[in-house]
């Protein structure tokens, strides 16, 4: 028996006692969880808008940790190696995985069905985020079971420590590709929405692939102090009247190359529209509050890029998609191929030329996960990003 | 090779069937599932949560197939196509044998081979029944197809194609399936709740082939250690169709017949 955070419902993690992983299949690998984080979209499980969640799910999809059991046809790992998992799971063969596409692999979503029915076609499967894109138990756990581990996980080098690398498993590969989504070229100055962990991520990829400028828009200090420090300019949103005038004036009046929104559906927003989407959330007639879409949207510059990393789970109104079709803009998004990013994003960790521990402002043990949800949520203590040691109890005892 | 295939096999539907003359014993049963649907949605809405909602939903798929059933005739046909990255060959060789067929068709559970035709026993949440069916023709790496013999408790006729897929894609699998189910509507509107309905069953046969085929397994979460589900839970479950039981562990165990070639 192992410890697992489990969604029971709209604000509710609970530590349970579960069942040891097992091999299902023979692509399969245990991982002993060493680290394990929240992601801010683990937030919109926890706020109850992501539909297709069971109460006893096990929440979790950035984690590491050791080796201990492989499957009959996982054959690149032994017990014992020390990796991080990517949080899509991809089967490497299909026609998208060949493409590098691996976050739309065909073949490891048991409940395709579901998020055909939704959205057409199904993605991957993703580790602890509804039933709709997988259903696979998460890594806020002990113990983990990792699906076509022989294509997955990366094996990590001793000299660097886990907290180095594990947000290799998300959010560094997400920040990165909405970075590298802008086609960043030189001179270009790149507008990031948003400063929690994926922004900044994308903030530091941004000047890692050449961009001249990087301005972040937050409203909370820490954060934009964060994105400062990864030398951004900062525009906290509450203390301006309008966020699309400044970035102007701030660009000689061209607009910002390329719009990251990093904030997804959750927006917090302000202003007129803001109210509405709050009227139809509380009616159930949307999950989405695509504030800092629009605002990005409105912002950028005439043929220029909208790469939105943020989540967003389904109907969207009110997006002026007469300005995307009236500027010229080009859309880019998309689940993270993390599996295309592994190899090189370590490599320049290896170099020293990121440290990606810096998002790091809370560490806490499994058994505090609860409360670290809520801080998160209210992001009180300024809280940035979390880590989960799932072994810490275990230790002191 | 696949290539040289110059006319599509697809325009001979080998599915189509007939329609026989039982529409009064239909209508009934017709009857019977729009109201049960109703039923069921109006006891799901007046529970205003989420299981209500689910249940509710459950009722109107109910209705809308007892509804859908007045207009569509008497023969259903599905018709799925999913792309295979592999060449029609191997997956000819694949399906040429029956051990696999038994990994790929839910709920089938053993294959028996009785003079005339072959017996397919279903076992699932409805019991044990059999069905008996016989190929009608074949070519091979280009396309098998089937139907049921006169005394089959289920008539149906399905043919499966291969094609190559252009740009070197894999081959392109269509699968096309008639049929009419016993119990009419109702019957019809259970199964789709329960995840049995025989056009859920036809997709996620052909999904798994596409599977076995790519990656050599079929993806599953059947077994995996979950938090105290609850009754929320556990009908959530239930919809979600968590316990399809990974790739054929419980059937292999029954040592199936396996037809000749």
């Amino acid at each position: 028996m192992v410890k697992a955070l489990c969604w029971q419902g709209k604000n509710n993690v609970q530590v349970e006692t579960v069942n040891d992983p097992g091999i299902l299949n023979p692509r399969d690998a245990i991982v002993r969880i060493t680290r394990s984080a929240i992601c801010g979209s683990d937030l919109h499980l926890y706020d109850g808008y992501i539909p297709t969640m069971e109460p006893g799910d096990i929440l979790g999809h950035e984690f590491m940790g050791e080796v201990v059991e492989i499957g009959s046809g996982v054959k690149n790992l032994k017990k014992g190696d020390r990796v991080v998992v990517p949080f899509t799971i991809a089967c490497g063969t299909c026609f998208f995985c060949q493409q590098q596409l691996w976050s739309s692999c065909d073949n490891s979503n048991p409940n395709a069905w579901i998020a055909e029915r939704m959205y057409g076609f199904s993605g991957s499967g993703l580790f602890g985020y509804s039933h709709m894109l997988g259903g696979y138990a998460g890594g806020q756990a002990q113990y983990a079971r990792v699906p076509f581990a022989d294509v997955g996980p990366i094996k990590i080098p001793e000299e660097l420590n886990d907290e180095q690398v594990l947000f290799l498993s998300d959010i560094f590969p997400t920040g990165y590709m909405a970075a590298e989504n802008c086609d960043i070229k030189p001179g270009d100055v790149i507008a990031v929405w948003g400063c929690g962990p994926v922004g900044q991520f994308a903030i530091r990829s941004a000047f890692l692939l050449g961009a001249e400028r990087v301005i972040a828009i937050d409203r909370f200090p820490e954060r934009l102090q964060m994105a400062g420090a990864g030398n951004a300019e900062m525009i906290n949103y509450e203390e301006v009247d309008d966020v699309i005038e400044v970035l102007k004036y701030l660009t000689g009046g061209r607009g910002p190359d390329a719009c990251i929104d990093a904030v997804g559906m959750e927006a917090h927003g302000h202003g007129m529209f803001s109210v509405y989407d709050s009227a139809k959330l509380a009616l159930r007639l949307s999950f989405d509050r695509p504030t800092a879409l629009r605002e990005a949207i409105q912002a950028c510059r005439k043929g220029g890029v909208l790469s939105i990393p943020g989540v967003y789970g389904g109907w969207l109104d009110k997006v002026p998609f007469g300005a995307i079709v009236g500027k010229g803009l080009m859309v880019r998004t998309g689940q993270t191929h993390v599996h295309k990013y592994l190899k090189p994003l370590l490599e320049r960790v290896q170099r020293r030329e990121i440290d990606p521990s810096f998002v790091i402002t809370h560490r806490v043990s499994l058994q505090d996960g609860p409360e670290a949800y809520d801080m998160f949520k209210k992001k009180q203590n300024q809280c940035v990003k979390v880590v989960l040691d799932p072994w810490k109890e275990a230790r002191a005892a | 090779m696949s290539s040289s295939i110059e006319k599509p096999v697809a325009q001979k539907n080998y599915a189509v069937g007939e329609p026989n003359g039982r529409c009064r014993m239909r209508r009934a049963r017709k009857a019977v599932s729009l109201i049960s649907g109703v039923g069921l949605a109006i006891f799901g809405i007046s529970r205003r949560s989420w299981t209500g909602a689910a249940l509710a939903s459950a009722g109107g798929y109910i209705v809308y197939r007892g509804i859908k059933d007045r207009t569509n005739g008497i023969t259903n046909i599905i018709e799925v196509s999913y792309t295979i990255n592999r060449s029609a060959e191997e997956i000819y060789r694949f399906l040429r044998h029956w051990e696999n067929i038994l990994r790929l068709v839910p709920n089938l559970v053993n294959v028996h081979d009785r003079g005339p035709g072959l017996a397919l026993i279903f076992g699932g949440r409805f019991g044990e029944f059999e069905i008996r069916t016989q190929p009608i023709d074949q070519r091979e790496n280009q396309f098998v197809a089937w139907e049921s013999m006169a005394d089959s408790a289920f008539q149906h006729r399905g043919s499966l194609e291969l094609r190559e897929a252009p740009g070197k894609r894999g081959t392109e699998v269509t699968l096309a399936f008639g049929y009419q189910l016993p119990g009419g509507g109702l019957g019809r509107g259970l199964t789709a709740v329960f995840g049995e309905h025989p056009e859920q069953q036809v997709r996620e046969g052909l999904r798994r082939l596409k599977q076995l085929m790519e990656t050599g397994e079929i993806a599953t979460t059947a077994g995996q250690p979950t938090g105290r589900r609850g009754i929320k839970g556990r009908i959530l479950e239930s919809l979600y169709r968590e316990k399809m039981p990974p790739q054929g562990v419980e059937r292999s165990a029954r040592q199936p017949m396996i037809v000749g070639d």
